[in-house]
């Protein structure tokens, strides 16, 4: 499975991008100029160097370690993303704040709403089966 | 703390997870807006802590004798009010602002206003103390983006032109050749970033970039002539530079630089008739950069004409090429080749004789990046002129850097 984190408009888009562990990402270059995108994060690091638009394929980076990457462009300082390795394939990404998480196996969980670093919510769910659980996170 | 503890310290907090999220929140911590957003401003830096050692006399822009240790603290302060106004300063802590000049100086190395009058970027006006737009090495010279340690040749090497200490013939001018440079009154093509007071205005058409500056200095003058004074406009340089970028890969630029480089020290050695404007230093410069992955490419060359009162032209051919391949992500290297070629002038008795001695120097360095915030470098370099006379063939150099 590969995911990408693309570079447009000197931004990278996604900013956050949650994978499961063993996954691939691509960094195509949208832009007209070069980026060159890396990360010194423990869980991964790697300097993809400078390439440009029309280079293809895109170059892929394996997420091999679960943990927090951050990247950064060399050539654009104001450039930051967060690539979230996870162990678990039990994870979502929301923009406004609702979530759903589906076919979820019965058990006990750690349900955990990661913001960014310093803002990390978690509360215990025991999951029943068939049951359906609404968990709001105050993030106040 | 003696430098091995200090190094030793800085190593441990390359690895220090909690250090390098406190350097990331620095970043936030040392940046100052208003809350409508008008006026911004941001405090970064650089730590440099770099030592040397030289198997002679230390060669070019480096003081001090056989090895020597010399930190810097360099601060910078990026302002913006609103999206047309821009203001910059630079200072810096260090041992003098060339490696060992010095035991203790504080200054004001850069400050300059700017104005931009549209959204875009077509045109910029500045006044202040501020970098040459001559060359390409001035825009990455700080210790952070050099991949080696030491300037190029051009940039540091000493000939044996003075802006104060005139010859009274060609003789006594040829007779230089033979003597160690003299750190104090002799001029390098181009004195590192050259941060003369004066105008600027530039800006970016498309695939174009230009860049002019009207100084109070020529690009070769020491670093006590760049400071804000009354001659501001007495005998000033202009220089420029145009740049073409086909595409990302590939950057072309063209440069000049005119004006007086004598200083008002010599005005009394002067032949009789002569002012200091008529004696001028004028230089063209071709540069050329190419990126594609893990490699970079520079390389610049230098055609510099010194107008020597009592002898004539004196041309020099100055260049280099440089190459960086980043191996791992945080491990690199880099290798530079420089070169100096001494024109003629006609001695007493009429026959051409080259005014310096030619020089060829090669630098290499390993580096590594531990974080977004620690570098290590380490540099050798070996250098050889023509004749008998040598100063410092081998040289090698470390350096750790932090920047914030």
């Amino acid at each position: 499975m590969t995911n990408q984190v693309l570079q447009l408009g000197l931004q990278f888009r996604p900013a956050l991008l949650p994978i499961y562990v063993g996954t691939f990402v691509a960094f195509p270059n949208g832009d007209g100029l070069y980026h060159s995108v890396f990360s010194y994060s423990k869980p991964k690091r790697f300097d993809l160097g400078r390439y440009r638009k029309e280079d293809r394929p895109a170059p892929t980076v394996l997420f091999d370690k679960p943990g927090i990457v951050k990247l950064y462009c060399d050539i654009h300082q104001h450039m930051r993303a967060v690539i979230l390795v996870l162990d678990t394939p039990y994870f979502t990404h929301t923009t406004n704040g609702v979530y759903r998480l589906a076919n979820l196996p019965a058990g006990d969980f750690l349900l955990k709403a990661w913001i960014d670093e310093k803002h990390v919510y978690q509360k215990p769910v025991r999951l029943k089966p068939g049951q359906r659980l609404d968990v709001d996170f105050d993030l106040n | 703390m003696n430098i091995r503890a200090l190094v030793g310290a800085l190593l441990i907090f390359a690895d220090y997870a909690q250090a390098q999220q406190l350097l990331d929140q620095t970043e936030d911590l040392l940046r100052l807006k208003s809350r409508d957003g008008l006026f911004d401003s941001q405090l970064t830096g650089l730590l440099d802590l770099e030592g040397y050692y030289v198997d002679q006399r230390p060669p070019g822009l480096l003081y001090e004798d056989e090895s020597f240790f010399n930190p810097r603290l360099s601060l910078f302060v990026d302002m913006t009010l609103g999206s047309h106004f821009y203001g910059f300063l630079q200072a810096r802590l260090d041992r003098g602002f060339d490696p060992g000049e010095k035991n203790f100086e504080a200054r004001l190395d850069e400050y300059l206003v700017r104005w931009t009058p549209w959204n875009d970027s077509r045109l910029n006006l500045q006044f202040g103390k501020f970098a040459t737009v001559v060359g390409s090495w001035v825009q990455r010279h700080d210790s952070w983006q050099n991949p080696l340690i030491t300037a190029p040749l051009p940039y540091e090497n000493l000939t044996p032109v003075s802006d104060e200490y005139l010859p009274a013939s060609s003789t006594y001018f040829l007779a230089r050749r033979h003597v160690p440079d003299m750190k104090d009154s002799w001029l390098p093509v181009i004195w590192g970033p050259v941060y003369a007071t004066g105008w600027g205005l530039f800006g970016s058409i498309g695939k174009f970039d230009y860049a002019f500056d009207l100084k109070n200095a020529a690009i070769s003058s020491p670093p006590y002539s760049w400071e804000l004074n009354e001659s501001l406009w007495s005998y000033p340089t202009f220089s420029g530079r145009v740049g073409f970028r086909p595409g990302p890969a590939w950057n072309h630029g063209i440069s000049f630089s005119v004006g007086p480089y004598l200083s008002a020290d010599a005005v009394d050695e002067l032949p009789p008739g002569k002012g200091l404007g008529d004696y001028n230093q004028i230089t063209l410069d071709y540069d050329v950069s190419y990126a594609w992955r893990s490699w970079q490419l520079w390389g610049e060359v230098f055609l510099n004409r010194f107008e020597v009162p009592s002898v004539g032209n004196a041309d020099l051919l100055a260049y280099y090429l440089e190459a960086k391949y980043k191996i791992t992500s945080g491990f690199y290297a880099a290798a530079r080749w420089n070169q100096e070629l001494f024109g003629t002038i006609k001695d007493a008795v009429g026959s051409p004789e080259t005014w310096g001695n030619d020089i060829f120097r090669v630098d290499l360095a390993l580096g590594y990046r531990f974080t977004r915030h620690l570098q290590s470098k380490l540099q050798y370099s070996f250098g050889r002129r023509n004749g008998p006379l040598q100063q410092g063939e081998q040289l090698v150099a470390a350096q750790i850097t932090v920047r914030f």
